[in-house]
């Protein structure tokens, strides 16, 4: 039998939200235990953040311009609108003066002002614009491992455990010694992020397998719009290591211009400055239009276009812009040169379905804080959000609360399934193939989707769940930081999120943001306008839809042809 | 239009040597080679990944972020500290874990000290004064002189190669922990004791300053300039540290003298020990200390270093 | 054609290396090279200006700089400290305008002016970039044939590699000297490392243990003797190599040759002349690697 801990809340998930629910539940008295499996505050996506929302919501019309910015074009009206005001009111009024507070310096000029992006969506940076996450994180990172809580780094949460439907805690894997175990919670707080890298090219790193949304799908939870999946087209195509290297495309610090995207025969296909003036994240558009590049012969997904900054002033970027020190790095001149750039598949808007106001999921003893959670699609600030009322509510409910006999047989379970892959001997098929051939459909299927080619997706990844898996043969039964055994686990957290996402893919029928299905190819407000809910029980797959309530702003149009949406 | 297509010039093939060790097995250590295919601009990172993906070896090593925030993926290559996701593949490279670390599997190292280290030094800023509100009267001027400083991701290549962080017993913080220290004892906001911290907890006075940290630093950090002698200097001024006593003792010397005596510095910083005794009379019979000039030094000032006494003496109380 | 530098000789090479300075003088002459000592130069302040003021620091580099640019000369050093004190000095007063204004405020008094007309040279490159191969090899009588010579370059001398702003080389300057003099030179880790100097008075244990590992290397890959452009390496190498042989319970019995003595071995200047006799560790073995007497008689002996 595996050891047990004992804690009041645990907090799976170290970026953002996981620090921030953990600092949070500690200081409503909570004994908190954190549990990630990178190192906390360095992996996952928050370290990415590059400048971050600061909307003034001093005015009525002010505070409208913010929630249509988060409302309109950030989550494409699949998100809780409610939730948009307060914490657009957070943001403004604890998240940076919090952060400030623990030294975060935000980017002044010599006379004190905040340097900030000026334009309609404006925007703080620390340090740099690029930068901000990694300053922003390690902050956090010292005050969470000053705060009393108890850390496992480069520890994976496996399962979560239950007595019955309530979630009682979870097991965890420490894949440096190698040794399973479990935590016994009064509550837990998961907080795995919303990146995942589950396509050939992708933003999410290496831990990044989606184990959040596949140990929520086993434990029963239900997920929704999974199927949103953000692409980013201006990542770095060579070096390959580089595709989380991106050229925001957002307003930047120190010029009113934004960077620009050229097709094969260098002609601007892009610039959020005129094409997308409302959207600090122009994403969704960008893709569109290298859809239409495409099309027409101009462009590749991997390739054939090009990006960078050479129309502007290339002191405006080496002060301004971490990236600039690509150009640098590559012996190129950030004033003359641009690079070549592939789509990477980015964040997700989905996840956990959570109710909003205290980030409870369908699960009793759950709660879903940032980019895991199906509320909202992300960024450092509102997850810090989700992180603080998730908190807040896990301590609440442990010290109402009593604590739940671990499920002895569940735990038992669990340890054979991960000691059942450290063997030397079998079919002969390393994990890392089913890794990589996972990742293959996932590319293929791409941004264009249609029924045929997501039904095809499908039998691909089953196929993989078929014939690679009960055929994985490690190279060594080495228990320390065995990378064939690691692999072997997240090849089976991937399947699981892979299969959810292509049946709510299916269930979808529209496009959306940046969800394409040419053979939807229109916004269906009157039809869609709703969370599309997934669940999965002893093997059997349901789905279900839930409207939005509508309470501050509506679309226009019930239905409209996708590529003219302005959202 | 002016993209990038570099001509390569390079062989098509990259032989990587990669240090393979596992504690749990291995009595020592042994070198797998791989040849692995150039990719365009192909940074070591990828050819690690091909290692483990393409040519599924299950290799042992640690990467996040892949663009230069983490600092996760140092390793060494081919004897010298290298960020696996940010410096190009060479043709021949021999990959081994950063030195001085305890390394957990192949390339992958533990950071279990630095982190204890880091921690000694209370790393987090301690406010002169209440925080008030958003956004707080400070401005860019107050953190020109840190401005390197944050750009430090602490990926410990600097740990790694620092001589005396490679002895424990030193007591030496080491690099980067004071590029940490440094950032907030030059905050306008932090009130902490950070002279003490520095000439006491973390020893900055025992850095050698053989700038083998700067040279490694992805980052370009001037480690030595801009936070360890910073910190010196706010040591010098606050504690009595022996290194601070030592640059009193030396700045002393000169200005009597004109110039070092450096037996008689190593005197009054440390006293007559058994070491001393036994160095002074080793350089005695080999006419390395003059018997006369360091009486001399003992004896008052020397009226020729009068001007220059006096030039030091206008700014040596400046910063 | 002579050439003349402002000599800055440190205060090891007045103190505790005596011999730097004479065999340097007797090299120098040798070549026809003048070098003018500075008087009453003061000191670069090693590490310890800087770390108690960088204004101190600027102010009595600037001020060596200043008297020297007084003679209308190039400045050599013989050490590398001191160097890079001068070096960083010089760079950051010509190109920093204020540092330079607050600087020549504290020397008016002097009547000192730092305007930034000359350059800063350690006696090193005077031998191979302004003597040069051609120079230096016209009074080889001696060729180091068969000594193998482990450098020991010093950090300061190298690093920080911003301060240095050199031409490349494709090789270091030491061992294109160590190759025209006829040595072998023994490649060995630590070569490019840290001697420990500047802890050797606060934490003699950590520099002896640095050094010792150097001296190891050396002595494992066959190195008959060291040779370093820097007396600071010189002290932690030479005087204090009996301690690291206590401490690492060996003998090494390692000779430590400044350059200067190194050219003077093969140009044919005595062992009195080069002041051989003024080290911890004994150095009469050496000679037995070099021809018995001169191939011709050199100039000056």
């Amino acid at each position: 039998m595996v050891d047990v801990i004992e804690t009041d809340v645990l907090v799976i998930g170290g970026g953002a939200a996981g620090a921030n629910a953990a600092l949070k539940a500690a200081g409503k008295g909570a004994r908190v235990t954190l549990v990630v499996k990178g190192l906390l505050g360095k992996s996952g996506c928050s370290i990415f953040a590059s400048h971050l929302p600061y909307h003034d919501i001093s005015t009525p019309q002010k505070s409208r311009d913010r929630l249509r910015y988060s409302v309109r074009y950030y989550n494409h009206y699949l998100t809780d609108q409610d939730y948009c005001v307060r914490m657009g009111a957070y943001m403004r009024t604890e998240f940076f003066p919090e952060l400030e507070s623990l030294g975060v310096y935000w980017r002044r000029d010599d006379e004190g002002q905040v340097k900030a992006v000026t334009s309609r969506t404006p925007a703080l940076v620390a340090h740099k614009q690029g930068a901000s996450g990694i300053i922003i994180m390690e902050r956090r990172r010292r005050q969470v491992l000053g705060a009393g809580i108890s850390v496992f780094e480069e520890c994976a949460a496996t399962s979560l455990l239950q007595s019955g439907q309530r979630v009682v805690g979870a097991t965890v894997f420490d894949y440096r010694r190698g040794r399973l175990f479990g935590i016994s919670a009064k509550s837990t707080v998961i907080a795995t992020g919303h990146s995942d890298y589950l396509a050939a090219r992708a933003t999410g790193t290496r831990e990044q397998s989606a184990d959040g949304i596949a140990m929520a799908l086993r434990a029963g939870a239900d997920l929704a719009n999974l199927e949103i999946q953000w692409w980013h087209i201006s990542d770095v195509l060579e070096p390959k290591s580089w595709m989380r290297y991106h050229f925001y495309p957002n307003p930047l610090v120190g010029t009113e211009e934004t960077s620009r995207i050229y097709n094969s025969e260098g002609e601007m296909f892009f610039e959020q400055k005129s094409h997308n003036p409302t959207s600090s994240a122009p994403y969704v558009e960008q893709i569109r239009r290298l859809a239409l590049q495409v099309a027409a012969g101009k462009a590749r997904w991997d390739g054939g276009y090009y990006s960078g900054y050479d129309h502007i002033p290339s002191d405006i970027i080496n002060t301004y812009q971490h990236q600039a020190k690509i150009w640098k790095k590559l012996g190129l001149d950030v004033g003359k040169d641009r690079l070549e750039c592939g789509i990477t598949l980015h964040m997700r808007q989905g996840g956990i379905l959570v109710d909003t106001e205290r980030m409870e999921t369908s699960l009793p003893g759950l709660f879903a804080a940032g980019g895991i959670a199906s509320h909202y699609l992300g960024g450092v600030g509102p997850v810090s959000y989700d992180g603080k009322i998730a908190g807040e509510a896990a301590a609440e409910m442990a010290r109402a609360g009593g604590r739940h006999d671990l499920p002895r047989e569940a735990i038992a379970a669990e340890e054979r399934r991960v000691f059942g892959f450290l063997r030397a001997e079998g079919g002969g098929v390393r994990p890392v193939e089913a890794k990589l051939k996972i990742r293959e459909i996932m590319w293929e299927l791409g941004y264009v989707k249609n029924e045929t080619k997501l039904l095809a997706a499908l039998d691909g990844l089953l196929a993989v769940r078929a014939e690679m898996v009960p055929r994985f043969q490690l190279q060594s039964t080495s228990r320390s930081w065995n990378t064939g055994w690691m692999d072997a686990l997240d090849v089976c957290a991937m399947l699981d999120a892979c299969e959810a996402t292509l049946r709510s893919a299916l269930a979808r029928k529209e496009s959306r943001g940046p969800f394409y299905r040419e053979d939807y190819p229109f916004v269906d407000n009157e039809e869609w306008l709703c969370k599309n809910i997934v669940r999965c029980e002893r093997g059997e797959w349901t789905s279900r839809t839930e409207r939005y309530e509508l309470t501050h702003l509506t679309p226009e149009r019930n239905r409209e042809p996708f590529f003219e949406a302005d959202y | 239009m002016n993209h990038s297509s570099r001509p390569t010039t390079r062989p098509d093939t990259i032989r990587a040597r990669i240090y393979r060790f596992d504690p749990e097995t291995d009595q020592q250590p042994r070198y797998d080679t791989f040849e692995v295919p150039r990719r365009p601009l192909m940074r070591i990172l990828d050819v690690l990944d091909y290692v483990h993906e393409t040519l599924a070896v299950d290799i042992g090593y640690r990467w996040l972020c892949t663009s230069k925030k983490c600092g996760s993926c140092a390793v060494n290559v081919n004897g010298s500290p290298a960020l696996a996701c940010w410096d190009e593949a060479l043709p021949e490279m021999t990959i081994e874990p950063l030195s001085n670390l305890t390394v957990i599997r192949d390339l992958v190292t533990s950071r279990d000290d630095y982190e204890k280290t880091l921690a000694s030094i209370s790393p987090q800023l301690v406010r002169k004064e209440p925080y008030q509100s958003f956004p707080e009267p400070i401005t860019a001027r107050d953190f020109a002189a840190t401005v390197h400083l944050r750009e430090c991701i602490q990926c410990l290549a600097c740990q790694s190669v620092c001589p005396v962080a490679a002895q424990p017993e030193s007591g030496f913080a080491g690099p980067a922990v004071l590029v940490a220290l440094s950032e907030l004892a030059q905050d306008p906001r932090d009130g902490a004791d950070r002279a003490r911290i520095a000439g006491e907890t973390a020893n900055v006075f025992k850095c050698v300053s053989c700038y083998e940290c700067e040279r490694v630093c992805p980052s370009e950090i001037p480690i030595v300039s801009e936070a360890i002698e910073p910190l010196k200097r706010l040591a010098f001024r606050h504690t009595d540290a022996a290194g601070a006593r030592r640059a009193r003792a030396f700045l002393g010397e000169v200005k009597r003298q004109g110039q070092v005596n450096g037996a008689f510095v190593a005197l009054r910083t440390k006293g007559l020990d058994l070491g001393a005794v036994r160095l002074g009379t080793r350089l005695l019979r080999r006419r390395k200390i003059d018997p006369f000039s360091l009486l001399r030094s003992l004896l008052g000032r020397r009226r020729a270093a009068d001007a220059m006494r006096h030039t030091y003496e206008s700014v040596e109380d400046k910063p | 054609m002579t050439r003349s530098y402002a000599y800055f000789p440190g205060c090891s090479a007045k103190g505790t290396c005596k011999e730097l300075d004479l065999s340097t003088a007797a090299v120098a002459d040798l070549f026809g090279i003048a070098l003018d000592p500075l008087v009453n130069a003061g000191c670069t302040g090693a590490r310890e200006f800087r770390a108690i003021s960088e204004q101190l620091h600027l102010t009595a580099n600037g001020r060596i700089i200043a008297m020297a640019e007084a003679t209308g000369r190039d400045l050599v050093v013989v050490c590398d400290t001191c160097l890079l004190n001068l070096v960083e000095t010089n760079a950051r007063l010509r190109a920093d305008a204020a540092a330079r204004d607050a600087v020549n405020q504290a020397l008016t008094s002097e009547g000192l002016q730092f305007k930034g007309t000359i350059d800063v040279k350690h006696f090193l490159w005077v031998l191979t970039d302004d003597l040069g191969e051609a120079g230096l090899r016209s009074r080889i009588v001696r060729p180091l044939n068969g000594l193998r010579v482990g450098p020991f370059y010093g950090c300061h001398i190298q690093r920080p590699a911003a301060a240095h702003q050199r031409p490349r080389e494709d090789k270091p300057a030491l061992d294109r000297l160590c190759e025209i003099l006829g040595a072998t030179v023994v490649p060995y880790a630590g070569a490019n490392k840290c001697c420990g100097f500047h802890v050797v008075t606060t934490d003699e244990s950590i520099a002896l243990r640095m050094s010792s590992s150097h001296l190891s290397n050396a002595t494992a890959e066959g190195a008959q003797c060291i040779v370093t452009p820097c007396p600071l390496c010189h002290t932690v190498l030479d005087a204090y190599q009996p301690d690291m042989e206590r401490q690492q319970r060996r003998r090494y019995g390692l000779p430590i040759l400044h350059v200067s003595q190194l050219v003077g071995l093969a140009v044919g200047l005595s062992a009195e002349k080069l002041a051989l006799s003024r080290h911890v560790v004994d150095c009469a073995g050496l000679t037995a690697y070099l021809p018995d007497r001169p191939l011709a008689p050199a100039a000056g002996e």
